[in-house]
């Protein structure tokens, strides 16, 4: 459909009708928030992914949400290492939280191939974690919020660590016209 | 309209403005081409944005997959970067662990990146902003491939409102 469609004068009765059921085209995504504490691998400080129950914070960010019709369409990245000194794995669980709500949540695995022997310096494997979610119901009463969202992540075992990147956004999508 | 002009609602009653759709431009590049991964930086994909006000963000999301045809045990790791123009604003690294001992045998990544560039202009006007994917092989005996289409969008994203 056009954004700016024909004056209804000028339409033949089928578009007219059309025009009638359909209402125009406008932008839904109205909010658009990220944090972003390192773009770079080795961008930060590493920081060890804890073992269960503990988990770290990534990110956290915040959007006001005033529609009970409105959705959240999260993306977060990750780019996580492990220093293997002999052969193994690890697998690495990342989620997001919606305040203190658990809303979606990914493992990752990495190993260490045991067809190579661990001279030191430790066998860095490299990983890039990538969370998508919508979440469809960031308020429940219709009164507009500061709803926050927080990146969490945590290992099974230790030896795991972020140096960045870490990128987690938030984009506030209004409620489609037609549904 | 202002916005506030917007803020102002009838008989002076300040209300929050109307929302508007800030999701003002969107461009990618995929392209159908296989791209082979050395150790000096291969471009996969660039796009232009035309940004307007210093206040616009470029929302820019990249995914690659890639496979390593190993000669020989070890490990493959590709740097993958994004840049404005020449100067690289994001970096992500991919190692993939050889769990085979069979050769040659390729193995395979997947691999995806975000980044917001909340600095995309310095200086106020209409201003084509070049993008561009890279990667780099910086570990690895064999050979590194594209596979599939590599993919790099960018959207340009207004303040918000509020």
């Amino acid at each position: 459909m056009s954004e700016n469609p024909k004056p209804l004068d000028d339409a033949t009765p089928q578009e007219a009708k059309s025009m009638e059921v359909l209402p125009v085209e406008s932008g839904k995504f109205t909010q658009f928030v990220v944090d972003e504490p390192a773009s770079f691998v080795g961008g930060i400080a590493p920081i060890a992914l804890p073992t269960p129950p503990s988990f770290v914070t990534l990110a956290t960010v915040s959007l006001r949400i005033d529609d009970m019709t409105d959705r959240v369409w999260l993306n977060a990245t990750v780019g996580w290492y492990v220093d293997f000194t002999a052969p193994g794995t690890v697998q690495a669980r990342f989620r997001l939280l919606r305040g203190t709500t658990v809303i979606y949540e990914t493992q990752q695995v990495t190993s260490s191939t045991s067809t190579v022997p661990a001279p030191p310096p430790p066998t860095t494997v490299h990983s890039v974690a990538h969370l998508e979610h919508i979440d469809t119901t960031p308020i429940t009463t219709p009164l507009p919020m500061i709803v926050t969202y927080v990146l969490e992540a945590q290992a099974d075992v230790a030896g795991a660590f972020t140096g960045g990147p870490i990128t987690l956004s938030a984009a506030e999508i209004e409620r489609n016209v037609i549904a | 309209m202002s916005m506030n002009e917007e803020a102002a609602g009838v008989e002076g009653v300040v209300r929050f403005p109307p929302k508007r759709g800030i999701f003002t431009e969107f461009q990618y590049n995929e392209p159908g081409t296989t791209f082979s991964i050395t150790g000096n930086p291969v471009v996969l994909a660039a796009t232009v944005v035309l940004v307007n006000d210093l206040t616009d963000r470029v929302w820019l999301n990249g995914t690659v997959d890639w496979q390593f045809r190993f000669s020989t045990s070890g490990l493959a790791s590709v740097l993958f970067e994004i840049l404005r123009e020449n100067t690289v604003i994001y970096s992500a690294r991919q190692t993939i662990p050889l769990t085979a001992s069979s050769f040659p045998t390729s193995l395979y990544g997947h691999v995806h990146l975000q980044h917001v560039d909340t600095a995309p202009i310095t200086t106020p006007g209409v201003t084509p902003v070049l993008y561009t994917l890279r990667a780099t092989l910086l570990q690895g005996v064999g050979a590194a491939f594209t596979q599939n289409q590599p993919v790099l969008t960018a959207a340009e994203i207004e303040r918000n409102l509020l």
